[in-house]
């Protein structure tokens, strides 16, 4: 061990003497701390101004005065997805999904505004994140600091003196692992800082620890990875070319290819194109707005029989409410049936996508460090499903109101004059059947189950790594004992 | 001359690393535009579908209605921007922003901002298509062909004796590079010359691209020689090189994209949605004269005309949609200025990156830049505008209420 050591240290200073890796590190510190501070400004101030959003949303809704409760149905409520406090590690998708969705009754609409409708267009890579740097340009300088790392012992034959000194391959590759191993947890320091301030923003401890293990886990299959190449080339020259070809294949091209792929492959159906679908669904249910819509006939006579009534003015309750909230349940039904099929459709296309995991080690570590953080598809996903969850309460509870506040008689005399318009309202007290929309993202440990099979794989694609390394020390040793 | 060219080809093809750069670049760029072919042609035939289904849907539609403000209300349209010639080799935004609107003729900032966009996830990971490949992954290929071409000279020991035989060496390392340069434009070439021809693209703009994408690999090339001869290793070399690649593709663009962000501000939109529904609302409690006036201000050729209204009218309904939109209008254009500044900033930045610079020339070439985003963005607007003036006869009563009228408007839009 004091052996492995040895070399982690000589390593260490071989580096501080190398003007390349002194300033390959440096100006990736820089980028990293750019980086992190400015996603974390970025992501609060956006959380900030949602969350202000929301709450004058609210507010508005609950100042409305006196009112026909329908109206207030299509008044409507807004509601604001505002990100998982780890995004200011990994926003993930959340640039790309809409911020802000519009609640009415009879209609699920689109959430709009993602931030990408105004973002800067910037060639190739979008934004700047902590996770960006991680998963692309990290392992880079990794690449460019610790290419020679055996090869160039063996360039120098100081390897003999290694051997000399009874160091064998198992030092030799704990040492030189141990040594970029060092250097990537140094790195990390900026990530754990921010997370830190995640932390401070309500994060889960435990995905914030689950989340820096793995991109240590992702920096380590890289760390290997270079010592396995380093030792199995002829040159320096040559581990330099193919840990670059590497990095190139996984870091560059692999995750694009997949999504590309997967996007010909597996192809989603866009919504306007399901959306005529729905309309053709919707034809069959009935107009809410209309009591005297043949769909609603079976409704009307058993509520007639269950009050012994023949018409619609002696009952003690309001038969446009009832009709308008038994069309919400109806249509709401129909509603989320295509958007639940839309939503699974879309989680077999990612599904699809994230199997690419297999092909490059960084779309594993994408996969889990968004699921850990809360900022994948899925989690949008749960938006989406909280929002309709809210539109429907909030709707109903008004078409609740309609059915006990406000007379038949008065309400179908509503448009006679401004007097009848007005005896048609109900007071604003009803409104508070709106409750707080807080949009927070799964548990901590869901996220963390969910994110699992990108961790298992990156720890395989690690273990891999490892055992390329110490296969190639050995390798390395094999060759010298040979000449 | 020719006797140069000649030795060089002769070395070129006896050169391992060459000749697999130049495979794989052949590869890349067939590939890159064959998944760039095969979207455009997934965009072509989504366009037909929509526009046979909401022809369809219209005219089904339109026939249940008795009424022209049921009619407006229920008649959806289409808009779409169709992919461009050259779309195939730049996605540029159509994959962020819509491309594609079901419109009718209520308030339109309600509806304009309404995205069928793809999954996030696919989104997120980006695109490999064929103006990544040229602004991001040439330069890697030009640094990965020619970091070793002084040094593998050296090694052999030959680089004195050339320097001793050929009088100078200069010349010589020129004329290499030179020709492997060309050499490996032409290979990310020809597939793409194919395609656009095959695709009908404009000749000035295929010879545009060919000509700044032998610019940028050449330049590349002059910068990797550059570095080579001075600095005493490949490796060096090569490092120095990735170095200098990861200023100009990541660093300069995505410190100026944030920058972009930082100082130019752009409303928020849900301030916009906001506001909009408060105004739209407003006017169920406001007497119908005040939305009116407000919509006659804009409307003089109808300020004459009154309507009867009964509690409810269509037209007046018609008319608050329209104020909505004019109320949230300076906020809806502090928008799309934000964002044309923000694109204004980055062209400037792209002046210091020519990785960026080349993504840009290639995205407005094919018309999947945030101008031409604008431009879709202004035909929706004028579709919709013409869309309910058309309705406005029959809301007024001046004209009688007739489906056959209202189905001979444009049931889709092309905006090209």
């Amino acid at each position: 061990m004091t052996g492995s050591l040895r070399i982690v240290a000589e390593e260490w200073r071989y580096w501080s003497r190398s003007r390349l890796a002194v300033s390959a590190t440096g100006l990736l510190l820089v980028v990293i701390l750019a980086a992190v501070i400015s996603t974390v400004s970025r992501v609060q101030s956006e959380s900030d101004a949602r969350r202000s959003m929301q709450i004058a949303a609210e507010e508005t809704f609950l100042a409305q005065p006196d009112r026909h409760p329908h109206r207030m149905v299509h008044y409507g409520h807004y509601v604001f997805r505002t990100p998982a406090p780890l995004a200011v590690i990994d926003p993930g998708v959340d640039p790309l999904t809409g911020t802000v969705m519009f609640l009415e009754g009879h209609r699920q609409n689109t959430a709009t505004f993602p931030a990408a409708y105004t973002a800067p267009q910037v060639a190739g890579f979008e934004y700047l994140t902590p996770a960006f740097t991680y998963q692309v340009l990290v392992p880079l300088v990794l690449v460019v600091v610790g290419f020679s790392i055996v090869s160039r012992e063996r360039e120098l034959q100081t390897d003999v003196q290694l051997t000399v000194q009874g160091l064998g391959s198992r030092a030799l590759w704990t040492g030189k692992s141990l040594a970029l191993l060092s250097l990537s947890v140094l790195l990390l320091l900026p990530l754990a800082a921010g997370a830190l301030f995640a932390l401070s923003r309500g994060a889960s401890a435990f995905a914030a620890l689950v989340l820096i293990g793995g991109y240590f886990a992702y920096l380590a299959f890289w760390s290997f990875a270079i010592v396995g190449i380093s030792a199995r080339t002829k040159s320096s020259a040559m581990a330099l070319l193919v840990s670059c070809i590497a990095w190139i294949a996984i870091a560059v091209v692999m995750p694009r290819l997949v999504s590309d792929l997967t996007g010909a492959l597996s192809p989603v159906t866009g919504k306007i194109e399901s959306d005529f679908a729905l309309i053709e669904a919707m034809r069959d249910v009935g107009d809410g707005h209309n009591a005297a819509d043949p769909a609603f006939d079976q409704l009307r006579a058993n509520l007639f029989a269950e009050y012994g009534v023949d018409k619609a003015e002696d009952l003690p309750v309001n038969l446009r409410g009832i009709v308008a909230e038994a069309a919400e349940t109806e249509l709401t039904k129909v509603l989320n049936e295509f958007s639940d099929a839309r939503m699974q459709e879309e989680q077999a296309q990612a599904a699809l996508a994230r199997r690419g995991a297999l092909l490059s080690p960084m779309l594993a570590l994408r996969n889990a460090s968004m699921q850990t953080v809360g900022s994948d598809l899925g989690n949008y996903h749960r938006f989406l499903h909280e929002a309709e969850a809210a539109r429907f309460e909030f709707v109903q509870g008004l078409n609740r109101a309609h059915i006990s506040e406000l007379s038949y008689i008065d309400d179908i005399n509503r448009n006679k004059d401004e007097a009848s318009g007005i005896r048609a309202r109900i007071s604003a007290d009803n409104w508070r059947v709106l409750q707080t929309f807080d949009f927070q993202p799964a548990p901590a440990g869901e996220r963390i189950r969910t994110a699992s099979v990108g961790l298992l794989l990156l720890l395989l694609w690690c273990a891999a790594a490892a055992v390329f390394a110490y296969t190639g020390t050995r390798f390395s040793e094999g060759r010298f004992h040979a000449a | 001359m020719q006797r140069d060219i000649a030795r060089e080809w002769w070395f070129l093809r006896r050169d391992r690393l060459t000749v697999a750069t130049l495979i794989a670049a052949v590869l890349l760029a067939t590939l890159t535009i064959a998944i760039g072919l095969a979207d455009v042609a997934s965009q072509k035939d989504t366009i037909a579908a929509l526009e046979a289904s909401t022809i369809a849907d219209l005219e089904n539609t339109l026939a249940d209605q008795h009424d022209a403000g049921s009619a407006a209300y229920y008649g959806f349209r289409l808009v779409v921007s169709p992919p461009s010639a050259l779309a195939f080799a730049a996605s540029g935004v159509r994959d962020e922003l819509p491309w594609k609107h079901r419109i009718r003729s209520l308030a339109l900032e309600g509806q304009i901002y309404e995205n069928d966009a793809g999954n996030p996830e696919l989104v997120q990971l980006g695109r490999i298509d064929y103006a990544f490949l040229i602004s991001v992954l040439a330069p890697l290929l030009v640094i990965l062909m020619l970091h070793d071409v002084v040094d593998a000279e050296r090694r052999q020991n030959r680089y004195d004796l050339l320097a001793v035989t050929a009088g100078s060496v200069r010349p010589l390392l020129r004329w290499r590079v030179l020709l492997r340069a060309v050499a490996l434009a032409t290979a990310l070439l020809v597939p793409f010359v194919a395609a656009a021809v095959w695709s009908r693209a404009a000749t000035a703009d295929i010879v545009a691209i060919v000509a700044a994408t032998l610019l940028y690999v050449l330049a590349w090339a002059s910068v990797a020689l550059w570095v080579a001869r001075r600095l005493p290793s490949a490796t060096a070399t090569a490092a120095t090189l990735l170095g200098g690649w990861t200023v100009f593709v990541l660093v300069i663009p995505l410190t100026a994209g944030a920058l972009a962000e930082r100082t130019i501000d752009v409303p928020q939109g849900g301030e916009l949605l906001l506001q909009q529904r408060e105004i739209v609302n407003r006017a169920w409690d406001l007497p119908q004269n005040a939305t009116m006036e407000a919509f006659d201000a804009t409307h003089p050729e109808w300020a004459g005309q009154t309507i009867t209204y009964e509690g409810f009218n269509w037209m007046w309904y018609y008319a608050f949609q329209q104020v909505g939109d004019q109320s949230v209008e300076d906020i809806s254009t502090a928008l799309r200025v934000g964002v044309r500044e923000r694109d204004a900033f980055m062209g400037r930045a792209a002046l210091l990156s020519p990785p960026l610079l080349i993504d840009r020339l290639f995205a407005r070439l094919a018309d999947t830049d945030i101008a031409a985003f604008q431009r879709y963005d202004r035909c929706v607007r004028d579709f919709h505008a013409s869309l309910r003036k058309a309705h406005y006869p029959m809301l007024y009563g001046v004209e009688p209420f007739d489906v056959d009228k209202l189905l001979a408007l444009d049931k889709t839009r092309t905006c090209s």
